[in-house]
């Protein structure tokens, strides 16, 4: 049977009775090919509303190459789904929590560096974070995000130097993402120096 | 020949050199590679940099990594590709113009992937831009790449019709001629199912380009 073919044909996104019918054939029969499809790689399986299997068919793959990127990263570990125009990949090494960090920063979209927020429960080494926000010249800006996160996370606590060092760092950009600020969260911004563009509201989808 | 992970130890190797940030675009075979099509092995490795300088930091990059550099394109040939050899590999290095095609921003949004090799990062187009990239060539090879990917996936033929009409009134005018003479060949050579729609389009951008050209 040749399943690129089949594939190619049914390319789109199915539940197991529209491929059936689809393809003329008995629902049993559907289940099989779809499985057999999916050993080949031509269908990714998710769930609906009320939990229906959605079979997604396509015969053009990218070949799996290097390990999860960014994009992938932050998707695994938020609540906020981010879809993004195309697979990243890194190769040769994991990527690290504290490095998705500071490049969901450096993308100045509102949804990333709010999906980024959840990922400081899995910083494991806050003097890499430093390293890298000090590079980008990002400090007060991590450690605004960090404690803002702390309201509304449990979170490993940050060392003291590091946070000193942090809020001692010179500012040169106050937006985290130009020209948005809220007025929520004045204590951080004052005492960080920056302005945070998140207000109340966009916690309590974080939170659900 | 080079597969795919003949590829990415070159790349890998590239990105040791690389001191500073660099992103290429991997286009023709050595992009088919990275697709699950049926072809396995490209000739040899056509990247593309942006901009004049980073292919020329390309090309130092690769001459510490041991390659040797075959040929410089001059300014009459500026659209050729900087070559360089080791064993064998063959890199051809582009600059934002490949032969008869310009790198379009619709081509740079319409990236499938992108890897990250440290300082390297190596960015993969659409399988529909590697048939836009394969029509401007007379090579039996290229067509057969071409022909292969049509057999193997569904198409987005509007998309290659959108990129054709850019290429004609940004980059080489005459890019609806090859266009049109590379998917008559797809149909009566290699038996290709064209949507009659898009042949339709495309007869009707030469017949265009023929009313201009006699108008001047």
């Amino acid at each position: 049977m040749d399943w690129r073919k089949m594939a190619k044909k049914a390319e789109g996104l199915h539940t197991l009775e529209g491929f059936a019918s689809l393809m003329n054939i008995h629902k049993k029969t559907a289940a099989v090919y779809l499985h057999l499809m999916r050993k080949e790689g031509y269908v990714k399986t998710s769930r609906g509303k009320r939990g229906k299997r959605l079979y997604e068919i396509s015969p053009l793959q990218l070949r799996p190459v290097g390990s999860k990127g960014f994009f992938e990263v932050l998707n695994e570990n938020s609540s906020i789904g981010i879809q993004f125009p195309y697979v990243q990949k890194v190769y040769g090494r994991d990527v690290r929590a504290e490095e998705v960090i500071i490049w969901a920063l450096l993308t100045k979209d509102y949804r990333v560096v709010l999906a980024s927020l959840e990922l400081f429960r899995k910083v494991g080494d806050f003097s890499l974070l430093y390293r890298l926000a000090k590079h980008e010249r990002l400090e007060r800006h991590v450690g605004a995000l960090y404690a803002l996160a702390r309201k509304f996370f449990r979170l490993p606590r940050i060392d003291g130097r590091i946070l000193k060092s942090m809020m001692r760092a010179p500012l040169k950009k106050k937006y985290i993402i130009p020209p948005m600020k809220s007025s929520d969260f004045a204590d951080i911004q004052h005492k960080w120096g920056v302005f945070i563009p998140f207000s109340m509201s966009d916690f309590d989808r974080l939170r659900r | 020949m080079i597969n795919l992970d003949r590829q990415l130890k070159l790349f890998k190797l590239m990105a040791e050199q690389c001191k500073k940030k660099v992103e290429v675009l991997v286009i023709g075979g050595s992009a088919m590679l990275f697709y699950n099509f049926s072809k396995k092995a490209t000739k040899d490795i056509d990247l593309v940099a942006l901009f004049e300088n980073e292919r020329k930091y390309l090309a130092s990059v690769l001459e510490r990594a041991g390659f040797r550099q075959t040929f410089v394109p001059g300014k009459e040939n500026e659209r050729e590709p900087c070559r360089l050899e080791m064993g064998e590999y063959v890199v051809d290095i582009f600059d934002g113009k490949v032969f008869r095609l310009t790198i379009s921003q619709g081509m740079l949004d319409r990236i499938r992937e992108k890897i990250e090799f440290g300082s390297l990062t190596v960015s993969v187009i659409s399988p529909e831009d590697i048939i836009i990239s394969k029509c401007m060539t007379d090579r039996p090879g290229d067509r057969q790449d071409a022909a292969s990917i049509i057999n193997e996936i569904n198409v987005n033929w509007d998309i290659i019709i959108k990129e054709c009409r850019w290429q004609s009134e940004h980059g080489d005018f005459r890019f609806s001629l090859y266009l049109h003479d590379f998917l008559d060949d797809l149909v009566h050579d290699f038996h290709i199912d064209v949507p009659e729609k898009t042949l339709k389009e495309t007869r009707s951008m030469c017949r265009e380009f023929m009313e201009r050209l006699g108008k001047k």
